[in-house]
């Protein structure tokens, strides 16, 4: 009987460990968000580096196909940057656009005459990488350019980006700065503020604290500067092999011992999905390319290096988890219905403590992210706080004022006639365990429903019901399916229109 | 140099504001654990 008992015991606490691996992720936020706090004593800047009499010459290459009405104001806006108009060039590199870029380019390098450069490619559609690498190898022919910034035909920079960027090139360790990239549609919609608040989630303190642990997960492919000497070192090109060139370019950058470094004050703008569809289609290239990194690169992970910083403990944890979240979750989920089978009153108790620690992380990440960037907190803060979705915050709201919720509980399900038994705390503490697996079927379903085009207003109450976050989630998911099956890994542009608001 | 705004003063100037903003960062941490801590606290006092 001891025997069984000690088992029983040993089953329980396994269990319980395992329902706590859903407090990882929201653990390795919080750390997160406590290196952000570190930031500025991670400062790797000198007054004497930063000068304005020895600027680099900078290229700034842009891939582009079909992107007419975004390349008008790109332009512009670049050539209006406050930067020695001697010192920066343009290459747009046309990858056989079938719409009016030709045209558009030749009035522009009218306008801009040297400034402006149109590189076309006879034969395109190769995707974005195969365009990059035709212009790299255009620019680098002469001894022209000191430093390249690789962009996308969209992104509309704010005056001082640039020169904001350069100044980090003046430490010789440092081969590549990337900026930070808003969200700035003209007129956002609920997607358009949900991915605005991500993105200071993941650019503004993510990569603040990438700065701190000493390395960076991944330059933004609208906003990279390299060194000369990066592009050569890389022989030129950039990664051809993957759907994820720019996490590839950062992880060889750093490999080979030099510095990728994030300045979260050199801000630019661009045009990010509106809809459930166009986001997933997106994402799921991300996602996609970074299961095949995570493979590549599998030996880089947990091992201490001199040369860099990925190794380090806290990068590999935050790389594995963002990668296996949807994983981490649905184990979770499993484990606490097992040990609801098992043990009713140990399963809540367990259940209770995962999403305290939760839900004051969230509040305490949530504020933070708000606060880190102002202008976007005004724009995004309902979406920061639908974030999880409104059932999980529910349940949030659940644990951390029990009594009040359970007032309103009695009160709501008598008014329809439910008494509050027994069997009625059990079945609804049971939805409540499984919900987070659950959501993020619920969320694909959304997709579904998204891509039938049938029911469109019905779209955006359903994603604050179950929440961006399971939508993230469910999208990695179909990651794992789409690479463990083979899927094909093509480049879908994502339509931009070119109404930016910068700044 | 042929851009009329780029000088040595704007660099140095911007330098000294981006240093500040990341300085903030810290109390902004703060006040954003001091939320967590008093949602925590509400909790412990009244809600239970």
């Amino acid at each position: 009987v001891n025997a069984a008992s000690a088992v029983g015991d040993l089953g329980l606490w396994v269990l319980s460990l395992l329902v706590l691996l859903g407090a990882v992720p929201s653990l390795l936020t919080v750390y997160q968000f406590v290196l952000v706090a570190a930031h500025r004593w991670r400062d790797h800047l000198r007054d004497e580096d930063v000068s304005l009499t020895e600027l680099p010459r900078v290229a700034v290459v842009v891939p582009a196909w079909n992107e007419e009405p975004v390349l008008r104001l790109s332009i512009d806006r670049m050539m209006a940057m406050d930067y020695p108009s001697d010192r920066l060039r343009v290459a747009i590199v046309d990858d056989a656009s079938t719409d009016e870029t030709p045209a558009l380019m030749a009035a522009k390098q009218q306008e801009y005459p040297g400034r402006v450069v149109h590189l076309r490619r006879a034969q395109g559609g190769q995707g974005k990488a195969h365009t990059l690498n035709h212009g790299l190898r255009e620019l680098l022919a002469d001894d022209w350019a000191e430093a390249v910034l690789i962009t996308d035909a969209d992104v509309v920079f704010e005056p001082t980006c640039v020169r904001r960027l350069v100044r980090h090139l003046g430490d010789p360790k440092v081969g590549a700065v990337t900026a930070f990239i808003e969200e700035a549609s003209e007129h956002p919609n609920w997607m358009n503020r949900f991915i605005g608040y991500e993105y200071a989630v993941a650019q503004a303190a993510g990569r603040r604290a990438q700065n701190v642990a000493g390395a960076q997960g991944c330059l933004a492919g609208g906003a990279q500067l390299h060194t000369r000497e990066n592009i050569d070192a890389l022989g030129g090109a950039i990664d051809t092999t993957t759907l994820a060139e720019d996490t590839v370019t950062t992880f060889l950058t750093q490999i080979d011992g030099r510095r990728v470094i994030f300045d979260g004050n050199a801000h630019c703008y661009a045009e990010e999905p509106s809809d459930v569809v166009g986001l997933w289609k997106q994402r799921l290239r991300w996602s996609r390319g970074n299961v095949q990194v995570a493979r590549r690169f599998k030996n880089v992970f947990f091992r201490p290096s001199r040369r860099h910083s990925l190794g380090g403990l806290w990068i590999g944890l935050m790389w594995w988890a963002t990668l296996l979240l949807p994983a981490l979750m649905v184990c979770s989920c499993v484990a606490l219905v097992v040990l609801w089978s098992f043990n009713k009153d140990h399963a809540h108790v367990v259940f209770t403590r995962l999403w305290i620690f939760n839900a004051l992380a969230f509040i305490f990440t949530t504020t933070f992210a708000v606060i880190i960037e102002p202008r976007i907190g005004r724009r995004c803060w309902r979406q920061a706080v639908m974030f999880p979705g409104l059932l999980s915050l529910l349940i949030m709201v659940a644990v951390i004022a029990p009594r009040p919720m359970r007032s309103l509980l009695v009160h709501v399900l008598s008014s329809v006639g439910i008494g509050w038994n027994d069997t009625t705390k059990s079945y609804l503490a049971l939805a409540a365990y499984i919900w987070v697996a659950v959501s993020m079927v619920a969320a694909w379903l959304i997709y579904r429903l998204d891509k039938t085009k049938r029911v469109g207003w019905l779209v955006a109450p359903l994603v604050y019901l179950v929440g961006y976050g399971p939508l993230l989630c469910a999208i990695t998911f179909s990651a794992y399916i789409a690479e463990a099956r083979g899927a094909a890994a093509t480049w879908d542009k994502t339509e931009k229109t070119g109404k930016v608001s910068a700044g | 140099m042929t851009h009329p705004s780029g000088t040595e003063r704007d660099a140095r100037r911007e330098l000294r504001d981006d240093r500040r903003i990341e300085r903030r960062l810290v109390w902004k941490g703060i006040f954003a654990l001091l939320v967590a801590a008093a949602v925590g606290w509400l909790r412990q006092r009244y809600w239970m």
